[in-house]
């Protein structure tokens, strides 16, 4: 082979390789394939892509009893449950309670981590020990330990009271902390708090909540269920999706209706944008502020937000009665909705229903 | 004419030439990577023929330059052809001719890595068994319908081929694929329903209780953009609607991640799951007598095996729960087709090479966090094809054994020439 022939056999080669990787070597076809059927399933609640590990999922169940004052403020991230406290001159505290793992006979380093969050020196072992003092908690016995923040024109003093006990290689942190004279008259019911706490470490999810002597108004309701307060005739049923709960009420011949609440931790767009929801439900057009302002009702005289509407659509003849009951930093959306002829009866006991949990 | 082109792809001129311009692309492309991201920059400067318009330093400028591909193809050729020019079979050039193949080797194991290797992520929770890795920047529609009893076929098209007005039209689907709209990149938010919204993008399957909204691609390397359609069925007798197609619904990880935040925000385990539920309802169509199931998700690689995850364990060291020591899974192989069925660990530099395949340890929620926080223990294995592996390795053999030749060839000449002078 002469080198002309040689190098036209060359380029040709080449070119049609060009040709081949210019087209992409068709990475982006549709492909067909058979597999063997699959389920569709979801998948477990995990965490966020890249194995970070959740929190707040399957949590040991914790009961307690409610100090008066205290306010519910839910689970944290790492906490199951947190109060707020309030005492006079707009001085605050908090509780919560979290475990932790791997903390057990860790005593003197958590001493000394508390102690640097308030800006005091670190102690020794001996020290620590001497100031541990007994406690009891959840039937258990357990250490609990004070430090309060040195005297700083600065800051109002601070003061930490931590309560801990081991179990199995889980360790419970009790922190009661704030402004010092606050958690320094609290400290009484924290200790009464500790000794009512029930622990069931079985893997139940939610956190519960015996009822106090006489709960302060502020306290966060439980969603409403089936119980001694559902109105006669109510029957409970299994809520749909974003509902809590759901109720059947009582036939009127072939009229039916059903109660519904649902929670959310905002007021999901506020009173007109709900109303104006509810309305489109049952065919009716959507209503401006002016008309709003005219047709609510008014639940609760210290809070402006608890309202109630009724409508009806005089041409379906379909009827919703709506509230919605801010409560506990989360909205509770009651709906009655059905048949006039079913749903007017049972005004009067949706509206009590709905006046419980003020 | 073709003597002339011959003379200048044999010239040491256009190699200079090459590698100036080689020098350029990756100083302007890696400059790039801060305007448009690690994987855009990536593929409009190294895997294009051609760059018609650089970012540099957050100025678009209408400069044109060769890409990568261009570069490297062109280097190939220059060198290949300067070869066949000069080359003679003596002993004295045997180590250079050996140093030039090993760099053509690594020039075209390159060019082959990066057009056929592959890097798919599998991902199970303990006793999940599965038989195909996914993507982890990919996304395909897939369609899928039931063949009998047993078995459902798949029509995968690829997200990257759908454009704003296009169609989609395959010889397997008795019904085109309209798109509407198509984001690169999306955010989804709950419809919750109360919430003020505008009206969804359509009243079929997930989109009454999801809203997605365009946001800008991903740029960095731990970001990943999520891709969403809005797309028209259109059977033989009219169209079967309108439908929201999105990686949110159809990637395990985002769904799952969608049930812990909205769990965790509602403080309710059972409303993070309704919510999930509502995002992974099946979207079905009806043509053509059969039921067809649709869903966006991860590209998918099946394999004629199977693995289960036996066991997920994370150690750390003593006192540190933060530092990592070691990632190990323990997985059961199954190949119906070899009738294999045997247990085998893979961990960190002990992968499992199988089916031309490699699947290294990658990444894994297990051991005490995951136990405390109630997960179910998981890894996820990275799955690496790539028929060119063994190049570079042959390559730099091949340009050392070269090197060293040569050397010793001019070495034993001048020690022999100086005893002749001696």
């Amino acid at each position: 082979m002469n080198r002309s022939n040689f190098v036209s056999r060359a380029c040709g080669a080449l070119g049609l390789s060009f040709v081949l990787l210019a087209t992409g070597c068709g990475r982006e076809e549709p492909k067909v394939y058979r597999i063997p059927k699959e389920s569709a399933a979801l998948p477990p609640a995990q965490g966020l892509p890249h194995g970070h590990p959740e929190i707040n999922t399957a949590k040991p169940k914790l009961s307690w009893t409610l100090p008066e004052g205290w306010v519910e403020a839910g689970a944290g991230q790492m906490s199951l449950a947190n109060f707020n406290l309030s005492g006079d001159g707009g001085k605050q505290a908090q509780v919560s309670v979290t475990p932790l793992q791997g903390l057990a006979g860790k005593e003197v380093p958590i001493v000394n981590m508390w102690r640097h969050q308030v800006g005091l020196p670190e102690l020794a072992a001996e020290e620590v020990q001497r100031q541990l003092q007994e406690v009891e908690i959840a039937g258990e016995p357990g250490k609990m330990f004070e430090v309060a923040s040195p005297p700083d024109a600065s800051n109002p003093p601070m003061r930490i009271v931590t309560a801990m006990v081991h179990r199995g290689d889980t360790s419970w942190f009790y922190k009661l902390q704030g402004d010092a004279d606050l958690v320094a008259a609290q400290k009484p019911a924290f200790v009464a708090f500790l000794k009512s706490v029930k622990l069931d470490a079985s893997g139940a999810t939610e956190t519960a909540r015996e009822t106090a002597a006489t709960p302060p108004p502020t306290e966060a309701a439980p969603v409403a269920e089936a119980s001694s307060k559902t109105p006669p005739g109510w029957r409970s049923v299994p809520p749909g999706p974003m509902q809590s709960s759901k109720f059947l009420i009582p036939e009127q011949g072939s009229a039916k209706g059903e109660v519904t609440i649902s929670v959310f931790p905002n007021s999901t767009g506020g009173t007109l944008a709900n109303v104006n929801r509810w309305r489109g439900q049952i065919g009716l057009s959507p209503i401006g502020e002016a008309e709003l302002a005219k047709m609510i009702t008014r639940l609760d005289p210290r809070n402006s937000e608890v309202i109630l509407v009724d409508m009806t659509n005089p041409d379906t003849r379909r009827q919703l009665i709506g509230a919605i009951l801010p409560k506990g930093g989360q909205w509770y959306f009651y709906k009655l909705m059905g048949d006039a002829e079913a749903v007017a009866p049972q005004k009067e006991a949706f509206t009590a229903f709905v006046k419980a949990e003020l | 004419m073709l003597d002339r082109l011959w003379k200048v792809l044999t010239s040491l001129r256009l190699t200079a030439v090459l590698l100036a311009l080689s020098i350029l692309l990756v100083f302007v492309g890696t400059v790039a990577q801060a305007d448009e991201g690690l994987y855009t920059a990536q593929e409009r400067y190294f895997k294009q023929w051609w760059v018609f318009g650089i970012s540099f330093f957050g100025h678009r400028l209408p400069i044109p330059l060769p890409g990568g591909y261009l570069l490297g193809m062109a280097l190939l050729v220059n060198l290949l052809a300067a070869h066949i020019q000069r080359f003679q079979w003596t002993w004295k050039k045997t180590g250079i001719h050996l140093a030039h193949a090993g760099i053509i080797l690594l020039l075209v194991g390159q060019l082959v890595t990066d057009l056929f290797s592959r890097e798919t992520q599998l991902h199970f929770y303990e006793g999940e068994t599965k038989n195909y890795s996914e993507s982890g920047r990919e996304y395909e529609l897939a369609f899928i319908s039931d063949v009998d009893e047993e078995l459902a076929e798949v029509v995968a098209v690829p997200v990257a081929s759908l454009t704003a007005g296009g169609e989609v039209r395959h010889e397997r689907l008795p019904f085109r694929v309209r798109v509407k709209k198509v984001w690169r990149n999306s955010e989804p938010s709950f419809r919750a329903p109360a919430q003020e919204h505008g009206p969804p993008l359509t009243t079929n399957g997930i989109a009454p209780h999801f809203d997605f909204r365009p946001v800008p691609e991903a740029k960095t390397m731990d970001e990943k953009s999520i891709p969403t359609a809005l797309i028209e069925i259109v059977g033989a007798n009219g169209s079967l609607g309108d439908w929201v197609v999105s990686g949110w619904a159809g990637d395990d990880h985002l769904v799952s991640a969608i049930r812990s935040s909205y769990g965790r925000q509602m403080r309710s385990a059972q409303m993070g799951d309704a919510i999930a539920r509502r995002l992974t309802q099946p979207q079905t169509v009806s043509a053509g007598g059969r039921d067809y199931s649709f869903t966006l998700r991860p590209v998918r690689a099946y394999k004629p095996f199977s693995l289960t995850l036996l066991k997920a364990t994370h150690t750390t060291y003593p006192g540190r729960p933060d530092i990592p020591k070691d990632f190990r899974s323990r997985v059961r192989l199954q190949n119906p087709e070899t009738g294999e069925n045997r247990e085998l660990e893979i961990y960190m530099n002990t992968p499992l090479r199988y089916g031309g395949l490699t699947f290294y340890q990658y990444q894994m929620a297990a051991g005490e966090m995951a136990r405390q926080a109630g997960a179910t223990p998981s890894s996820t294995l990275q799955v690496v094809r790539n028929p060119a592996w063994l190049t570079p390795y042959a390559g730099c053999l091949i340009v050392a054994a070269g090197l060293t030749f040569q050397f010793m060839y001019h070495l034993v000449g001048f020690l022999s020439q100086r005893r002749r002078v001696a």
